[in-house]
């Protein structure tokens, strides 16, 4: 089920994957995609833990320092093959989309 | 000027949302949450101001154990890193404060706040209401000759007692009835992107009053049944002054407010509790009515 929850990645997923290909802490995370994205993509801190939680159980980011109550994560080698992949899905769409969208509007 | 105000507000995941708008509703007229106990919101007088609230039901979590659990911590962290202050902790309910109105919500993902309404909903909460449901039945077996030969509501007493269980009954019934129809309502939503199932109180509200209307029926037949006017008219109106004493209860509430100069004091309006607190008043009346001859030989 969980496996199945992660075949495409949400724009929260895909930015907190993507920030995780360097270290930070979880709190981090959010104000880096935020300057990113503009603030066209804010993640809340409820859901950035029940995110990382999620993607740690599942073996695609793994913990990295414990710092009292403040934890950071790195990417893993999955995580970076399931980002890949999302990279390489969202881009396969642009492309037919340059392909065959502009053709059936002309 | 009063100083403190105490509401009820029952154990409902699926109505943080709806409980989240009133704290903001009650802090913008200078009532500020301190703490949650026993279904109880306990505010404090202090100065009106915007702030935004966010009510988060967490897994894991248990009243009776006074030890969080270490993943409590580390949500409860990140939340205050965000800028969100916890304000209130009860079982697995947290109520966080942020002074920015416009502060970025805690949950900003409602198939994830689904998914966690739905992991903390059963523990405690789905339990009860089952318990709710079959406890009655169980208690209510023993009568059922009684029911078929018709004697069981000669004595109004006894009806008193029976309807302490049939208000629970019908209190689980209409809470897991509610807490099914929100989640799949609310999932069908999510899958087409859509924010959660949102009129929350409302429709809560209406399903929760609906339970009274069987009860309603069975007042009638017992009415129907009974001898004696004085009866007649005591559940006559035990059933009307139901709404009508909680309309009492807000009406001097806002009065005894007006009189403090609180013009905009926020009454909650659930009739549904009230009337549960006075059929098991009654129940308990009866009870004691029905014990009181053996009192009395001692």
């Amino acid at each position: 089920m969980a496996r199945e929850k992660f075949q495409t990645l949400t724009e929260q997923m895909y930015y907190i994957l993507l920030c995780l290909r360097e270290e930070h802490y979880g709190a981090d995370i959010a104000e880096l995609v935020r300057q990113w994205t503009d603030g066209s993509v804010v993640i809340g801190p409820g859901t950035m833990y029940g995110l990382l939680d999620d993607f740690q159980k599942e073996g695609l980011i793994r913990l990295t320092k414990t710092e009292g109550r403040r934890r950071s994560y790195r990417i893993t080698d999955k995580g970076n093959a399931m980002l890949e992949a999302e990279y390489r899905r969202l881009l396969r769409l642009t492309e037919d989309y340059h392909k065959y969208g502009f053709k059936t509007e002309n | 000027m009063l100083k403190a105000l105490y509401l009820f507000h029952a154990y409902a995941p699926m109505a943080a949302q709806a409980l989240a708008c009133k704290l903001q509703k009650m802090a913008r007229r200078g009532w500020h949450l301190t703490e949650y106990r026993y279904g109880h919101l306990k505010f404090k007088r202090g100065q009106p101001i915007d702030a935004a609230y966010a009510v988060i039901y967490l897994p894991d979590a248990n009243e009776y154990d006074p030890k969080r659990p270490e993943s409590q911590g580390v949500y409860i962290a990140m939340c205050e890193e965000s800028g969100w202050e916890l304000v209130t902790v009860y079982g697995s309910l947290h109520v966080f404060r942020s002074l920015d109105p416009h502060a970025i919500p805690i949950e900003t993902d409602d198939r994830l706040r689904l998914q966690m309404i739905e992991r903390v909903t059963p523990k405690p909460y789905l339990r009860t209401m089952i318990f709710y449901m079959i406890w009655p039945m169980i208690f209510l077996f023993p009568f059922r000759y009684a029911y078929l030969s018709g004697s069981l509501f000669e004595s109004y007493e006894t009806f008193l007692v029976l309807s302490l269980p049939l208000s629970l009954f019908f209190y689980g019934t209409t809470e897991l009835l509610w807490y099914y129809l929100w989640c799949a309502l609310s999932r069908k939503r999510t899958a087409e992107g859509l924010p959660l199932f949102s009129p929350l109180t409302r429709l809560r509200v209406f399903l929760r009053k609906l339970y009274a209307l069987p009860l309603a029926l069975v007042y009638l037949r017992v009415i129907c049944l009974l001898p004696k006017w004085s009866h007649k008219f005591l559940l006559l109106s035990i059933l009307f002054a139901a709404p009508l004493f909680c309309q009492a209860i807000d009406d001097l509430t806002l009065a005894y407010a007006k009189k403090k100069n609180e013009r905009d004091i926020y009454v909650e309006q659930d009739y549904r509790k009230y009337t549960v607190y006075i059929i098991q008043i009654l129940g308990i009346i009866g009870l004691v009515r029905m014990l009181w001859p053996y009192f009395k030989t001692f």
